[in-house]
């Protein structure tokens, strides 16, 4: 394991500045390198840049936000599966635990069938999201246990089956020729349709989860030593277990509200950033975010300039990250790094 | 004021089986109290619901005349520690961070450990004798190192009571002894230490009192010397045993030696 | 050997006339999978397998056809004579997800089981599944562009309806379109994106069904270049890049993006006006269901991708279609309506 957080970082920020200028540099539509820094140099200084109005457009307009998108859907998936990871005791889990995507593409798959505009779909799968993992929490609350842990996991595994028939029936109603595959491509993921106002909309989102999260860091860490240590330690487990799901879960339905389901991050991030800085929140979620950010970028990027035709997330980081999985498995240690 | 834990007719155990009946304990700060019993007796859950961690089937328990039911976690860890036995932990958090952790009744919610919290813990460890282990994975030292960290997260945590679930229970002869030093001395300096063990060995060691538990209930509380008797230990463990004065240069010590058949 | 299997055939086939003769029945079609059906003398009953079956069955026998696989929109109703589209919702039997029960198709008591589309030995084989668990005769008819005058021919004498009218609209409207097509020259040609769904980021690559009409008039479908398949998801970049003269659309959501994202705005066709949403009721006009409803949109995709090459108004030509294929002459103001979006906005 290395520990030295403050060389991971760097290694980590380095990475994804990397992954931004690569990201900024390629694509489908051509854009010379030199428009690309008369339009930065334009932005620091003012000046006029001289650049072809569409040229500015895919800059500005189309790559710039996706990739800015492709850095906070990243980030925040990585960030809410490290939470959980340390929450749940368990470095199998991931974001979608307790239903928040099952719940955000019940929502989506809804406005797509009832042929509602984009803002519309965006917003039923935000709002899908929230309210599955509340619906869990209520069902949870329902039975009495003293494991609380296992009795949301279990609701969250009930609910999210339940969200997941819902879903099979919608495509199973949808008209196949126009709504199905509107279906398919969203629940397979992709940020090929991002435009600025979808950044605008989740930012609130994912600052107010990721400052919950932050704020409750080294609360975190007691957790993960278990429910009746952290409360032997005086840790009130019930309020800082329901911030810690407040946080993931908004981070994770914003995310999932303008990128569809993108899968592995959550689970395969953390596991890295772990290896690199150790357990401790602290240091955990921002490498967290910042590889998970890169990571997402270096995906999409791949994505959208690889084959002919933009390849879906969800399939393109599921082919990625598995055998780096497993590398890391057979490579690394045991006991969770 | 001397602060103190007491349990009052306490019935425990979980929804589908009883437990314990009409246990009464006190603990007061400076005082080691031995709870001494077999394994799998029910030592562990008396613990958890004496700490608040089960919920309890009747009874009643206070911290400093206050009942436990009416503090928070927080305020209840500020006066009452706990040494669970050691596992092999989830996540390699380095020794110091597991010491660091004691300090969490002290960290508000929204914020992390200070430069001052984390120098209390170094100093936890330096008591305890693993100073040298501060940085190493918790997850990667022996089992005794382990129980030792624990021991220096409670001490950390600067309440005046401790509550240890069998603190030597899978280490070495010399570790256990390392461990009942620390508890004495832990004592000598004011602090109350609750301990359970199954030996009684550990109870003439360092103990003030000894409370023998036996099918659920006490059948016996007071000075070790007074308390186990070669009736109470064959009532508990079915053996017969010789409890027996030893001289040593540091003067008269009393142990037990499991008589009858196995003696040669 | 083959000459052995030939006169097997032929008995065969003889034995199945006579048994057929006896029983009352017509004898033996081939349908276009190369299956021998034995026809009834008479067919009342008809039920459609698909969608595009059902365009098929009524437009040339509406009388006898059984029922629809899904039910009407409200905004499509007010094309389809109630006595039409109140028939009842029965459900697909082969395509994209089956929802027909068995029971249900055995309850209509249909004569004969129609499906208008693809040929493959998989859609062969549901049918032979289908007509030996139900004993109902099932044909399948070949639903490509180019063999849509022999099918509807071939529909018709197999339900005895009179289908020539149609069969030879079908053949004028195929025959006269190519012919003004072919004097374009090539550089006149448009270059056309067809943008599917509320984003318009799906399209069809060359060959696939949904551009196939774009394709049969001559222009360019810009996602070719991407090479040959079905429907495929592209990225706004990639739009932008193609720059194409002409859009197409069949999705409201994605037509409204068109006049008011800003990221759309450079692109040459969006400046020009020339994108237009494709009328869709009762039937698509451009792909689906991949049936008869086509040929009226090959003539509105001639005439709003050269207006010069085919300048005549529209609206007669709709006037017919509609009273011919669909039993039900439109008024003005529909015809104002499903000919609104062909006009160039500025």
């Amino acid at each position: 394991m290395i520990r030295r957080p403050g060389v991971a970082a760097g290694i980590a920020l380095l990475t994804l500045l990397l992954a931004v200028v690569a990201a900024f540099t390629l694509g489908r539509y051509p854009v010379a390198p030199a428009d690309l820094l008369r339009l930065v140099w334009s932005a620091l200084t003012g000046g006029a840049h001289g650049v072809t109005p569409t040229v500015e457009t895919v800059i500005l307009s189309v790559r710039g936000p996706r990739v800015l998108a492709a850095l906070a859907v990243g980030g925040a998936l990585a960030a809410a599966g490290g939470a959980y990871q340390s929450l749940f005791r368990n470095p199998l889990v991931s974001p979608d635990l307790l239903g928040v995507s099952a719940g955000a593409a019940v929502g989506a798959v809804l406005g797509i069938f009832l042929s509602q505009p984009v803002a519309v779909i965006q917003l039923g799968a935000f709002a899908g999201g929230l309210l599955a993992v509340g619906l869990v929490y209520a069902v949870a609350r329902l039975v009495r246990s003293h494991d609380p842990l296992l009795v949301l996991v279990l609701a969250g595994v009930v609910i999210g089956s339940l969200l997941g028939a819902l879903i099979a029936l919608l495509k199973y109603l949808a008209d196949p020729y126009n709504q199905l595959p509107a279906i398919t491509f969203w629940l397979l993921g992709s940020l090929a349709s991002i435009a600025p106002v979808d950044l605008a909309s989740t930012l609130p989102a994912f600052a107010l989860g990721l400052a919950l999260l932050w704020l409750v860091r080294w609360r975190i860490n007691v957790l993960a030593q278990g429910d009746e240590e952290a409360r032997a330690l005086g840790v009130s487990t019930g309020r800082v277990r329901a911030v810690v799901v407040a946080g993931a879960t908004l981070i994770t339905a914003a995310a999932v509200s303008i990128s569809g389901i993108v899968g592995w991050i959550g689970l395969l991030v953390p596991h890295f950033a772990r290896f690199l800085v150790g357990p401790d929140f602290s240091r955990l979620l921002p490498v967290s975010v910042l590889l998970g950010a890169a990571f997402l970028l270096g995906v999409d990027t791949l994505a959208r300039t690889v084959a002919r035709v933009e390849i879906p997330l969800g399939v393109l980081t599921a082919f990625v990250g598995t055998p780096l999985f497993l590398w890391q498995l057979i490579v690394a240690r045991r006991s969770w790094l | 004021m001397s602060a103190a834990l007491v349990a009052i007719g306490l019935d425990f155990g979980y929804p589908e089986h009883p437990v314990g009946h009409a246990v009464s304990l006190s603990l007061a700060a400076g005082e080691v109290v031995c709870l001494l019993g077999p394994n799998g007796g029910g030592k562990t859950t008396f613990f958890k619901t004496l700490l608040g961690l089960i919920p309890r089937r009747g009874g009643e328990v206070r911290i400093d005349e206050s009942d436990l039911t009416t503090l928070t976690r927080a305020e209840i860890a500020r006066r009452v520690a706990y040494v669970p036995q050691a596992n092999v932990g989830y996540f390699p958090f380095t020794v110091h961070e597991m010491a660091v952790m004691g300090r969490t009744a002290y960290i508000s919610p929204f914020s992390g450990p200070s430069v001052q919290d984390r120098r209390i813990a170094m100093e936890a460890l330096e008591r305890v004798g693993i100073a040298r282990l501060a940085d190493q994975p918790y997850t990667r030292i022996s089992g005794g190192e382990r129980q030792l960290a624990l021991i220096a997260r409670a001490l950390s945590q600067a309440a005046p009571l401790v509550v240890m679930d069998e603190p030597t229970a899978s280490l070495d002869f010399g570790n256990q002894s390392r461990v009942l030093a620390v508890v004495r001395e832990l004592a000598a300096h004011g602090t109350g230490v609750l301990f359970a063990t199954h030996d009684p060995d550990h109870a003439f060691a360092i103990a003030d009192r000894v409370a023998i538990f036996h099918d659920g209930r006490l059948i016996g509380d007071g000075p070790p010397h007074r308390t186990i008797t070669p009736e109470a230990l064959r009532t508990v463990y079915g053996i017969e045993v010789d409890v027996v004065d030893v001289a040593t240069p540091q003067g008269a010590r009393r142990v037990c030696l499991p008589g009858g058949r196995i003696a040669p | 050997m083959v000459d052995r299997v030939r006169r097997r055939l032929v008995a065969a086939g003889v034995a199945r006339y006579l048994v057929g003769a006896a029983r009352g029945q017509k004898g033996d079609f081939t349908d276009d999978a190369g299956r021998i059906v034995a026809v009834p003398s008479r067919v009342e009953r008809i039920f459609a397998a698909g969608p595009p079956a059902s365009v098929l069955v009524f437009a040339a026998a509406p009388t006898r056809l059984l029922g629809w696989t899904t039910p009407f929109r409200d905004d499509e109703r007010p094309f389809v004579d109630a006595k039409y589209a109140n028939l009842p919702t029965l459900g697909r039997l082969t395509g994209r997800g089956n929802t027909a029960n068995v029971e249900v198709v055995l309850a209509a008591k249909p004569d004969l089981i129609v499906d208008y589309g693809a040929v493959t030995p998989t859609f062969a084989s549901l049918a032979e599944r289908v007509e030996r668990q139900t004993g109902i005769p099932y044909v399948l008819l070949d639903g490509s562009f180019d063999r849509m005058t022999a099918s509807i021919r071939r529909f018709g004498r197999l339900v005895e309806a009179d289908a020539e009218t149609l069969a030879h609209d079908a053949e004028q409207t195929v025959a006269q379109i190519s012919r003004r097509v072919a004097a374009i020259p090539a550089e006149s040609r448009p270059r056309v994106y067809y943008g599917r769904g509320p984003l318009g980021l799906q399209t069809g690559l060359a060959g696939s069904i949904n551009v196939e009409s774009i394709e049969r008039v001559g222009a360019i479908n810009v996602a070719a270049e991407l090479g040959r398949g079905g429907l495929v998801q592209v990225s706004v970049e990639q739009v932008l890049r193609w720059d194409p003269d002409v859009i197409v659309t069949t999705d409201p959501n994605f037509e409204l993006s068109l006049r008011d994202d800003p990221r759309w705005r450079g692109l040459s066709a969006v400046r020009k006006g020339r994108f237009h949403l494709a009328p869709a009721v009762p039937f698509g006009w451009i792909d689906f269901p991949p049936s008869l409803n086509r040929l009226i949109g090959l003539r509105w995709l001639a005439r709003v991708l050269y207006p010069e090459s085919f300048p005549e108004d529209l609206r007669p030509a709709v006037r017919t279609f509609y009273g011919r294929y669909y039993h039900r002459v439109p008024t003005d103001a529909q015809i104002d309506m499903l000919l609104a979006s062909m006009r160039t906005r500025s």
